[in-house]
C-alpha cells in the first residue's frame, strides 16, 4: 500500500533507489520520487541551464519545466530510449534553447554565485560514477583541439545552428562543419577507449 | 527526404540545432534508414554525455518548491521576463570574451577568486593533469568557496601561476579510490549474477540428490508391512519401493520434471517402471498455503484420474495409481484438503509423457 503522508522521506529513504524505480514511481504519481530525483538531478539540470543561459532566473525556470515535464510523462518514458538523467537534461537543453531563440541577446555566462557545492550523503556510488564520467569527458574534451572543442561547445551548450557558429567564430561554413563532426567523432572515440577502461 | 542527409546536416540534427522544417525531413528520413538512424542514436549517445562534464550544484530548494506550487497549481507554470537591455549587453561581452580566448580570461578570473580567500576543504577531486579547457567551468567570476569545490580541473590549471585547486598527493588518492570503487562495483555485480546462476543450478543439483536419497534410503530400510493398500493413491514405503525404483531406473523409463510454483522451484522425478508396473513420483514438494495441497492427476484422453495428494514440505514419492503410457498427462493443481476427485483450480505444472 502507497504510504501517502509520507512519500518525501519513504523514498529518500530508499537509499540507492534506481532513477528507474523512481520513474516508475513518478508515474504511478508518488511525488516523494519526483523529489528524490529533484534531489538527485536538480543540480546537474540547474548547471546546464545556467551555462546556457547564463541566466539565474530563466535557468530556474528552464529547470522547473523539465521537472514538471519528467513528472507528466513519466508514464511514457521508454527506459530503451534513454537513461532517465538523459531524457531530463535532454528537456533541460531543449527548453533552454528554445529560450535562446526567444532571445537571442542573452548572455551565454554561468554565474555560479548563488551555487552550492552539492554533499555526499547516503550512498556514495552516483557521486563518485558521476564525477568519473565527468573526468573521462573532460579529458577527452582537453584533449580535442580547441578550435573543434569550441563548435561542439557552442552548439550543445549555445544552441546555435552551424551558421550561427561560422559567424560567432569568424570561420568558413564549411570549416565549422568540419570541425564539428572531426571533434564529434574524436570525442566518441575517446569515450569509448575512456569507459572500457573503467571496465574491469 | 529519400537520399541520404549530408554528414554535416546529420550532425546538426543529432545536435537539435535545425529549424522545425529541416529538423522534420532529416527525422522523416532517419526514421526510416536504419543506417542514418544508427550514426544519428551514436551522435546522440556521444552528445548526452556532454552535461557530465559539467560541476554539479546543489538542487535548488527554490527550484523545488515552485516546481511543487505548480503541480499542486498554485503557481503559474513559468514567468517570462522581457530580454532587458543588461542581458544584451553580457552577451556582447560573453561574444567578445569567446572571441579573445575565454580560457585565458576564467584563468584570471580564477586566480582573483581564490587570492581573495583561503581555499576550503574540496568535496571533490578531479584525477586530471591541469590542462587548459573551457568546458564545464564558470564563464564570470564565482566567489572562491564555490570555484574551488566545483570539479574544474581545465580552469584551475589554465594560469601557470595559480595555486593548485587541490593538494596533488590528495587528489590523486581520491582518484585512485575512484577508479577503485568504480572497478569494485563492476566486478561485484559481474559477482552477484554468477552467484545467482550458481545458486539456480545447486538447487537442481539438490533436488536430483533428494530423490537418489530417498531410493538409497530404502535400499537399506528393513523390510516392514506394507500398509493395507487405500483406495485410489498413496504415499508408498519399505524396500519394496525402492527396489522398485533401482529396477525402474535401470530398465524403466525415467522423466525429469522442473517448474516454478509461485517463486520457488519445483523438480519432480516420474519413475515408469517396467512390466506395466504403477508409476511413482519423487520430489520434495514445495510450501502450500495452510489448509491447501498439491494434488496430482493423469489426463489420458478426455478423462482426468486422480492421482493422488503430495505432502506438503516434505521429501515424497507418490505411487499413482496406474502406470503411465505415452501420450499421458501428469498434472498438478493446488486443492484444499481433502477434496479430491476433479481439480478445482488451474494446473500449476504438466508434462506430458513420452515413449
Amino acid at each position: 500500500m502507497v504510504d501517502r503522508e509520507k512519500p518525501v522521506e519513504r523514498h529518500q529513504n530508499e537509499i540507492g533507489s534506481s532513477d528507474l524505480v523512481l520513474m516508475r514511481s513518478m508515474a504511478r504519481g508518488e511525488r516523494g520520487a519526483l523529489s528524490s530525483f529533484y534531489e538527485r538531478h536538480g543540480g546537474v539540470a540547474l548547471t546546464l541551464a545556467m551555462r546556457m543561459l547564463g541566466d539565474v532566473d530563466g535557468a530556474e525556470e528552464a529547470v522547473q519545466d523539465a521537472f514538471v515535464a519528467v513528472w507528466r510523462r513519466a508514464a511514457d518514458f521508454r527506459p530503451d530510449a534513454a537513461a532517465p538523467r538523459t531524457w531530463l537534461l535532454a528537456i533541460v537543453r531543449n527548453r533552454c534553447i528554445d529560450e535562446l531563440r526567444r532571445r537571442p541577446g542573452l548572455s551565454r555566462a554561468l554565474p555560479l554565485d548563488e551555487a552550492q557545492p552539492p554533499a555526499i550523503e547516503g550512498d556514495p556510488w552516483p557521486d563518485i560514477w558521476k564525477r568519473h564520467c565527468g573526468d573521462a569527458l573532460r579529458a577527452a574534451l582537453r584533449d580535442l583541439p580547441s578550435e573543434q572543442r569550441n563548435v561542439i561547445e557552442l552548439g550543445f551548450f549555445g544552441g546555435l545552428s552551424h551558421a550561427q557558429i561560422a559567424e560567432r567564430v569568424d570561420a568558413p561554413l564549411g570549416t565549422v562543419k568540419k570541425r564539428m563532426r572531426t571533434g564529434l567523432r574524436r570525442l566518441r572515440l575517446a569515450l569509448d577507449a575512456s569507459y572500457a577502461d573503467a571496465l574491469p | 527526404m529519400n537520399e541520404h542527409p549530408e554528414f554535416e546536416l546529420l550532425d546538426a540534427y543529432a545536435l537539435g540545432t535545425l529549424g522545425e522544417t529541416e529538423t522534420a525531413r532529416v527525422r522523416a528520413h532517419v526514421e526510416s534508414c536504419p543506417y542514418c538512424r544508427s550514426e544519428a542514436g551514436e551522435l546522440r549517445s556521444v552528445l548526452d554525455v556532454l552535461p557530465h562534464g559539467l560541476p554539479d550544484m546543489r538542487a535548488s530548494a527554490r527550484v523545488r518548491e515552485r516546481i511543487f506550487a505548480q503541480l499542486d497549481g498554485s503557481a503559474p507554470a513559468r514567468h517570462r521576463r522581457p530580454p532587458a537591455s543588461f542581458f544584451a549587453l553580457a552577451g556582447l561581452a560573453a561574444a567578445l570574451l569567446l572571441a579573445v580566448g575565454l580560457d585565458l580570461w576564467l584563468a584570471v578570473a580564477l586566480r582573483r577568486a581564490q587570492s581573495q580567500t583561503a581555499a576550503p576543504a574540496f568535496a571533490v577531486a578531479s584525477p586530471s593533469p591541469p590542462r587548459a579547457s573551457s568546458f564545464g567551468v564558470p564563464r564570470r567570476i564565482s566567489p572562491p568557496r564555490l570555484i574551488a569545490r566545483t570539479p574544474a580541473p581545465a580552469v584551475a590549471s589554465a594560469a601557470p601561476s595559480a595555486p593548485p585547486a587541490m593538494d596533488p598527493a590528495l587528489r590523486q588518492r581520491v582518484a585512485v579510490l575512484e577508479s577503485s570503487l568504480t572497478r569494485e562495483r563492476l566486478r561485484a555485480q559481474r559477482d552477484v549474477a554468477r552467484d545467482r546462476e550458481r545458486i539456480e543450478l545447486l538447487q537442481r543439483q539438490l533436488a536430483d540428490a533428494d530423490a537418489s536419497v530417498v531410493a538409497l534410503e530404502r535400499l537399506r530400510a528393513p523390510r516392514t508391512p506394507e500398509p493395507a493398500p487405500s483406495p485410489g493413491a498413496g504415499v508408498q514405503s519399505g524396500g519394496e519401493a525402492a527396489a522398485e525404483l533401482v529396477a525402474a531406473l535401470s530398465s524403466g523409463r525415467v522423466y525429469s520434471v522442473d517448474g516454478v510454483v509461485g517463486s520457488e522451484p519445483w523438480h519432480l522425478t516420474i519413475v515408469q517402471p517396467p512390466a506395466g508396473k504403477d508409476a511413482v513420483i519423487y520430489t520434495r514438494t514445495p510450501d502450500a498455503p495452510d489448509g491447501d495441497t498439491y494434488r496430482t492427476w493423469v489426463l489420458r484422453g478426455a478423462a482426468t484420474f486422480d492421482a493422488g495428494e503430495l505432502r506438503p514440505a516434505a521429501q515424497a514419492e507418490l505411487e499413482m495409481p496406474m502406470p503411465l503410457q505415452t501420450g499421458d498427462q501428469v498434472a498438478f493443481s493446488r486443492e484444499p484438503v481433502g477434496t479430491g476427485n476433479k481439480p478445482t483450480s488451474p494446473f500449476l505444472m504438466k508434462v506430458t509423457i513420452g515413449p
